[in-house]
């Protein structure tokens, strides 16, 4: 089981949009639509996309394995296919090295050793298995908040993109600041929100500098 | 949201690590309880302290092990102007104990463990059980947030307040003081 797994670690984001409470049939659909589809190229870069909650490889998106209690969920998958920068530069060099040999040089042109480096790049590319990731999700539909096991500002940027083009629905992560806005706002407390200058608690040296901050 | 207010609210995280030193404040001067909307939440600040001043480039230290709360290099650290930007901290409500940290930049619960109390019964879903005990959690650390951002923007919150943290400072510096002259 993906989600769950070991002790929680998890970003809190709140579900906003037009049908923001879907229904299970929408849900389940959305997931299928936007399932994990695997690396199916030699590019370097990254895959992501939903799994179901038992395992890595795990695309059957049913309601009974999906919906626990008050929560639907499901994990981000997110494979990575990427050549290491030292391992790159020693390839490149031995094949340098001998197309000097094979060829009686003793230099080659700029031009020639970059085809050379991504021709050794393609190959090593070829011959990488790309690393596979998954993060638990866990949503309380009803309540409209969502959970994503990773604090990685990588893996919650892929997130929410997906999140948002999967289910046409916003998730706002619920930072400090922008907790904090919306409660001055509820209370009527802009203003001192505005003028909050950080604590300074230093004892020892009075009348130390505060920082400049946005008044917007 | 608007990029604007992005910004604005951005660099009000801030208010994330004086949360933190106000919870540390708050559970040394008054035993750590606290009577929340969703029920009464008893919590300590536990190991492994982050101390940090708001500047990110700024001075940062670390301590962990033997009651790092009540060391002379945590009320040194706290007089100097730093404030907790991460901890371990225990929690507990009814029979259910969360053991998690808490980040002083973005308030992520990380690390979270919950211990149940011993009870025959296996619980219908365990999955879900320990999904809802870590949203639980969630929400009572965002209503003690709330507790404090009532305080931060009283307009006695300089005069009150922050002069009850000082002398919680000026107790703990002088405890250190006394624990360094009888080594």
């Amino acid at each position: 089981m993906l989600v769950g797994k070991g002790a929680l670690s998890f970003r809190a984001f709140q579900v906003n949009g037009k049908g923001s409470v879907p229904t299970t049939e929408r849900l389940l659909g959305r997931l299928d639509q936007f399932a994990f589809a695997g690396i199916d190229t030699v590019e370097e870069g990254h895959q992501h996309g939903w799994i179901a909650p038992d395992h890595l490889f795990d695309g059957d998106f049913h309601a009974a394995k999906v919906y626990r209690g008050q929560y639907a969920v499901f994990a981000l998958r997110i494979d990575t296919r990427k050549v290491r920068g030292p391992v790159l530069a020693a390839h490149t060099a031995i094949a340098i090295q001998d197309v000097l040999d094979a060829e009686g040089l003793e230099r080659l042109s700029g031009r020639r050793k970059r085809e050379i480096k991504q021709e050794v790049k393609r190959e090593l590319l070829a011959e990488t298995p790309p690393v596979q990731r998954a993060y638990g999700v866990f949503w309380n539909v009803r309540s409209r908040r969502v959970y994503l096991q990773s604090t990685s500002k990588t893996v919650i940027e892929a997130f929410r993109t997906l999140f948002e083009r999967t289910f046409e629905l916003t998730a706002e992560p619920a930072m400090p600041g922008v907790r904090a806005a919306a409660f001055a706002h509820e209370k009527g407390r802009l203003e001192a929100l505005k003028d909050a200058r950080p604590l300074i608690l230093n004892l020892t040296k009075p009348g130390v500098r505060e920082p400049e901050l946005a008044t917007v | 949201m608007a990029l604007d207010d992005l910004a604005f609210a951005i660099e009000r995280s801030f208010l994330a690590s004086e949360f933190l030193t106000w919870l540390w404040f708050r559970c040394e001067t008054e035993g750590g309880t606290f009577d929340l909307p969703s029920g009464g939440l008893s919590i300590a600040v536990e190991d492994a302290l982050q101390l940090a001043s708001w500047d990110e480039d700024g001075v940062k230290a670390s301590l962990r092990g033997g009651a790092p709360t009540k060391r002379p290099e945590a009320a040194h650290a706290l007089a100097a102007g730093l404030l907790l930007s991460k901890a371990r901290f225990v929690g507990a409500r009814g029979g259910r104990e969360w053991l998690f940290a808490l980040d002083g930049q973005t308030l992520d619960l990380t690390s979270v463990k919950v211990v149940d109390p011993e009870d025959d019964d296996e619980p219908e879903d365990s999955l879900c059980d320990k999904l809802a005990a870590g949203e639980e959690l969630r929400l009572a650390i965002d209503e003690l947030y709330d507790v404090f951002l009532g305080l931060r923007l009283d307009d006695d919150w300089n005069a009150i307040e922050v002069e009850r943290i000082r002398g919680w400072v000026s107790s703990k510096l002088k405890q250190a003081q006394t624990a360094l002259q009888l080594v």
